[in-house]
Order: C-alpha cells, then structure tokens, then sequence
C-alpha cells in the first residue's frame, strides 16, 4: 500500500510537479485587466502588425478580460515585442506605450483600435488616425505630447530585451503563471481552449 | 536464433518506451502549447481541443510505462501499432491538405513534412515486430503448455 502510494506520487512529482515554482519577474508590462494577485497571469508579447497576435487580442484576450479578469481570476499583462520585419509595429508599440501612461480606460480603446485597423495602417502607416478615432482629442493631444518622452522608448526596449532573455521567437507568445507553474506557449490559444484551462484551475 | 529474437524484442519494447514517455511527458510538461499544436491540424472541433490536450498524453505515458514492465504486452504492443499508424495518418491527411502545422510530436518547433510523416511511420516497424513476436510468442506459449492427449482415450 505504501509502496503504491509513493509510487504513485512519485509519478505526480515526476509528471507534474517538477516546475520549481516560478514568479514572474521585473519589468512591468501594461496590465489589461484583473490584478497582479490574480491566480492566474498571462503575459503576453505581441507585435500590433501580427495577424495571429490581432487574432489573439480580439478573439481571446478582449473576452478573457470580460469574462475573468473584471472577476480578478486572471491578469492579462501586455508587453510590447514589435519584430524588425514589421514597418510600423514600432511604431504603433509606441502609442501603446503612451497610451498605457493615461490609464488602463484609455489603453484599452487604443489596442482594440490598433488590432482592428490593422489592415489599414499597415498598408499606409496612418497610425495618427486610427488612435485619434479611439480616444476623445484632449486625450489624443496628450498621448502625442506624451510619446515625444523618452522614458516611452526605453520602455519599449526594456520589453523586447525580457522577451529576447525568455527565447521569445515569434509573436504572440504567452507566459501563464499558475500554482506556482509557469506554461510558455507560442501561437494562438483560441477562447474556448482558453476558458477550459482556466475552468481546470479557477472554479 | 532464440536470443537475436528476445533481444530484438526487448529492444523494440525499451524503444518505443522511451518514445512514448517522452512524447507523453513534453506534452504532459506544456498542455496548452499541444492545445495549440492540435489546432493546427484544423481536424479536431474545437470543444475537443482541451480534453484531447489534457488527457491524451497520459495515455501514451501509461503505454511506454506498460511496455517497460511488460505487462499485457501482446495488448498494448497492438496499441502502439494502432496509435502510431494513427499519428502517421493524421500527418499524412495535414500534409497533404496543404495545412501548415506543427507536428507536436517530439517537440513543438516541428512543422509537419515528409521527414516528419518518415520519422513517424519509421516507428511501427518496431511496434509491427513486437506485436507479431508478442503474439507468436504467446502462440508457441499456448502450444507447448496444451495438456498431452489422454493416452487412455487414445487407447
């Protein structure tokens, strides 16, 4: 009986438990929603110019935020992590960045609108006018007087270099941190297969 | 000759053991990145994803397991036959739809290819060996162990 039973948790250990329990580290990213103590917290590096990385905002993440983290079961961080091959994904990184400056009220509207007019700006490069559309012009104007700060860039750069320490090879890829586990996934976690891993671990 | 065989036996028995734990324990190790790799192959409906993630590892943990202590070997060496003529299938069928997936199989940097779907099919031949030994063996077993005819009923 005995003998069975440390089997059995030594096969457990084996299978499961060797992920030494992991915090997430240093640089802050852009929270999207739920709290830092949330059970569970995906990070996500993305490239605003990726269709797979459009995708998995508008599909995945926009619904997680609705349905978990206005419940704090999940926190969802951003971190920019625009690829060189990408025109404008710099610079759309950019009033992102800016944006998060204003608060998580105005980040969100500017992402929706980054990811949905992607078509759009990616073609010509008129990233001025599809944030404009998404927040109200006082805010706009400052968003503008914001992005002209340096710290916005070194912000930037600061993620992409703890996206290269973490072997971040495409975009997106998601970090998910739970029960003292750390998951890294690359490529697109559709909702459903998304709700049902956070269903397995939240009730 | 009868120890070529054994050990022709026990080398495809340990082989596909240690293919069927590890392939079992990186998915087990990362169920969301299989999640992932299933979807790929745009095969599964959607709800399936999950379970199929989550559950399906264990069961080729449980196979290379069962294969290394022997036990209902004649069983489960047809299981490994089955489940690998699976996977070559379900290649074969991405493949050849044009699909660009990842394989999922040894890791998930492996987007499917000829050499993949080689790889793969490469791999019942030890598994279609040890279920033909597996069952010749049990066989012979059956023939040597019959109770000798009753030499009075003979009479």
């Amino acid at each position: 009986m005995f003998g069975k039973m440390k089997s059995t948790a030594f096969l457990t250990l084996l299978f499961t438990g060797l992920a030494v329990p992991v915090q997430s580290d240093e640089t802050p990213g852009q929270i999207l929603g739920g709290s830092l103590n949330a059970p569970i917290k995906l990070e996500v590096f993305s490239d605003f110019e990726c269709s797979a990385c459009r995708e998995f905002y508008l599909r995945t993440i926009r619904p997680l935020l609705q349905e978990y983290c206005s419940k704090d079961k999940v926190c969802v961080v951003y971190y920019e992590y625009p690829l060189s091959y990408h025109k404008y994904a710099r610079q759309a990184a950019l009033y992102s960045e800016a944006a998060s400056r204003l608060g998580q009220q105005k980040l969100l509207p500017v992402l929706d609108s980054l990811f949905t007019d992607q078509a759009e700006w990616s073609q010509d490069g008129s990233l001025d006018a599809t944030v404009a559309k998404a927040l109200p012009q006082e805010d706009f104007q400052k968003l503008k007087k914001i992005m002209q700060d340096s710290s916005i860039k070194a912000a930037i750069e600061k993620q992409v270099e703890l996206g290269v320490r973490r072997e971040v090879n495409s975009t997106p890829t998601t970090f998910i941190y739970y029960i003292g586990k750390r998951q890294k996934v690359e490529g697109l976690v559709t909702y459903l297969v998304m709700k049902q891993f956070i269903d397995s671990i939240v009730k | 000759m009868t120890m070529i065989r054994n050990s022709l036996h026990w080398l495809a028995r340990m082989l596909l053991a240690v293919v069927f734990i590890y392939t079992g324990y990186i998915k087990v190790k990362a169920p969301l990145q299989f999640a992932v790799a299933i979807t790929g192959y745009q095969l599964v409906p959607e709800n399936l994803i999950w379970p199929i993630a989550n559950y399906f590892p264990w069961i080729e943990i449980a196979l290379g397991l069962a294969l290394i202590i022997g036990w209902k070997i004649r069983y489960f060496s047809l299981g490994a036959v089955g489940l690998l003529l699976f996977f070559t299938v379900l290649l074969l069928i991405t493949y050849f739809r044009g699909i660009d997936a990842n394989c999922g199989c040894f890791s998930f940097d492996d987007p499917i290819s000829l050499k993949t779907i080689f790889r793969d099919a490469l791999l019942l031949v030890p598994a279609v060996f040890l279920a033909v030994e597996t069952h010749l063996r049990s066989r012979d077993k059956t023939r040597t162990s019959a109770p000798a005819a009753d030499p009075a009923a003979i009479a």
